[in-house]
């Protein structure tokens, strides 16, 4: 019954928020799309702040696209569906309609202004600066926005970009979770970032860009599976099975991805000679330290 | 094992081979066993895998060192009579990170701990320094060392690889009792698929196959394991005793 009531205010007061937020753009001629409005109502939450009575009838978990919540998705449909017009047709109109969140109205209006004020900010900038404060692992930003996007929205990659690229990866991986959770998949970004790094030594990253995007897209979309299971608010606990066996599932097909993309690849990544006489100092000592403590203990 | 005439390795054979200074002598031994011995040498694919998966890891962690001591500094004003003190205390925060882990990053706890503790000792002076001076020179020069490490030994290793034999042998779950048997013993994972690999190889090629390693774990297991492989002729030779 507990459940049950937390839930239904789970619903009242995401609908109402979103119709308080709705209003605003639509005083402000600001329009909205479904992602943004998940991201805009993540934004209140947090700026409400943890102590807040209405912080954990927001409930939220971390997916594909960032931090998103089924409740907010369903409220913006019930808008979407609710007027024949845009959404942007409703106005503010009696405060009796806003039972729950009645009382906080003023540091609602603070906030919603606040949030919209920069309209470049909010349709450009906002969703970013999510992942940068708000983000549970501090790999996500350059994961999501320097590593996925390119994969996913550039057909092309210039030759000069595989370099950045990887850096790109290395910098991610140096910044993958301790949570054990995610040690198995930490093993396949590993492994898959030191393909990459061979196939760009050799020919570039660019000369097999159509065959890499795929399972580059995949281990982001894999992480992010992981991430719904870890992190996520209580309301969605009951999910916890199923998301787990899903992740875990993915992490198999991941696997098939990397590896069809390796077979398609693997001529040209082997074909130079390099000489023993390549490492300084410094670089042994690195190797000693590692790879000389695994072959030591063996 | 001079005798045999079709080897198959294990992970830390090939690792030896290309590593370019071993204090502990698997280098040398390795590489004399390369070049004098002539026999028809397999790997299975995921022996393949596993040696990338060390190295990765290896680099990883590394990598996950040096950012743990950046993001320190950059959030942190340290006194100069701090520094070496706050240096010892990123070390023990770092491997607090994985208290209770018996396998962090997938390595052996003991291994692993040694490994940060070697990385500290190597980079301590870097580090001390960028304290000292706030900056983060000594630290860029470190991550480009690190990776640039990694990715000549990973180039070695693939050349090296195209030498050998490699293919796939055991699918998973093809014997559940011969992996029940081994699941019981203190094999690591991914060995015991390793083994499982030896097995089918000598079932396909219908010879003794010498089973070659210099893991110590699996040379004490060696009377077990031919129980277990009761029907195969199981070989199992700890290179070192056989290479001077």
């Amino acid at each position: 019954m507990v459940i049950l009531a937390n839930q239904n205010k789970n619903n009242e007061l995401v609908d109402e928020l979103s119709k308080f937020l709705f209003s605003k753009l639509n005083e402000k001629n600001m329009g909205i799309t479904k992602f943004r409005t998940q991201k805009a109502i993540f934004q209140i939450k947090m700026e409400l702040g943890e102590n807040h009575p209405l912080f954990e009838y927001l409930p939220y978990y971390w997916y594909y696209f960032g931090p998103f919540s089924n409740y907010v998705a369903d409220s913006y449909y019930f808008y979407n569906d609710l007027n024949s017009q845009k959404i942007t047709d409703l106005t503010l109109n009696q405060k009796e309609e806003f039972k729950v969140i009645y009382e906080y109205f003023s540091e609602l209006e603070e906030i919603v202004e606040n949030l919209l004020k920069n309209q470049n900010y909010f349709y450009k900038q906002l969703h970013k600066d999510i992942y940068k404060y708000y983000a549970p692992s501090k790999c996500m930003y350059s994961f999501k926005f320097e590593i996925f996007d390119i994969a996913d929205k550039y057909r092309l990659i210039e030759d000069n970009k595989g370099d950045s690229l990887i850096d790109t990866f290395f910098k991610c991986e140096s910044k993958l979770p301790f949570d054990s959770y995610f040690t198995e998949f930490s093993d396949i970004f590993s492994n898959f970032t030191t393909k990459l790094d061979l196939i760009n030594e050799e020919n570039g990253l660019s000369k097999h860009w159509d065959i890499l995007r795929e399972p580059i897209k995949k281990l982001w979309c894999t992480f992010a599976e992981g991430l719904r299971v870890q992190f996520k608010d209580k309301v969605y606990e009951n999910m916890n099975e199923q998301w787990d066996l899903e992740f875990n599932k993915s992490i198999g097909i991941l696997n098939s991805y990397i590896a069809k993309a390796e077979e398609l690849i693997i001529g040209d990544y082997s074909n130079s000679e390099t000489s023993f006489n390549e490492y300084t100092n410094s670089q042994k000592r690195i190797l000693d330290s590692t790879i000389g403590n695994y072959l030591k203990s063996e | 094992m001079l005798s045999i005439n079709f080897h198959f390795l294990d992970t830390n054979i090939l690792l030896g081979a290309i590593f370019p200074n071993n204090k502990h002598d698997n280098y040398r031994i390795c590489k004399i066993y390369f070049e004098k011995e002539n026999h028809n040498r397999y790997i299975s694919k995921r022996v393949k895998e596993e040696s990338f998966n060390v190295i990765s890891r290896e680099r990883r962690i590394t990598n996950k060192l040096i950012e743990h001591v950046e993001e320190y500094l950059s959030k942190n004003n340290i006194k100069p009579t701090s520094v070496e003190s706050t240096i010892h205390k990123l070390k023990r925060n770092f491997l607090s990170s994985y208290r209770g882990k018996q396998f962090p990053e997938n390595i052996p706890k003991d291994k692993f701990e040694n490994t940060i503790n070697d990385l500290f000792n190597e980079f301590y002076d870097g580090f001390k320094n960028d304290f000292i001076n706030q900056n983060t020179n000594n630290i860029n020069i470190f991550k480009k060392d690190i990776n640039k490490t990694f990715r000549i030994y990973s180039k070695e290793l693939n050349i090296f690889i195209k030498a050998l034999k490699c293919d796939e042998y055991y699918k998973e779950n093809t014997y559940k009792l011969l992996e029940d048997s081994i699941n019981k013993t203190s094999i690591h994972r991914s060995d015991k698929l390793i083994l499982l690999d030896y097995y089918m190889l000598i079932k396909t090629l219908n010879q003794n196959v010498g089973f070659i390693t210099q893991d110590k774990g699996i040379i004490k297991l060696k009377q077990d394991l031919k129980v277990i492989f009761q029907e195969i002729n199981c070989l199992v030779y700890y290179l070192n005793d056989h290479i001077t």
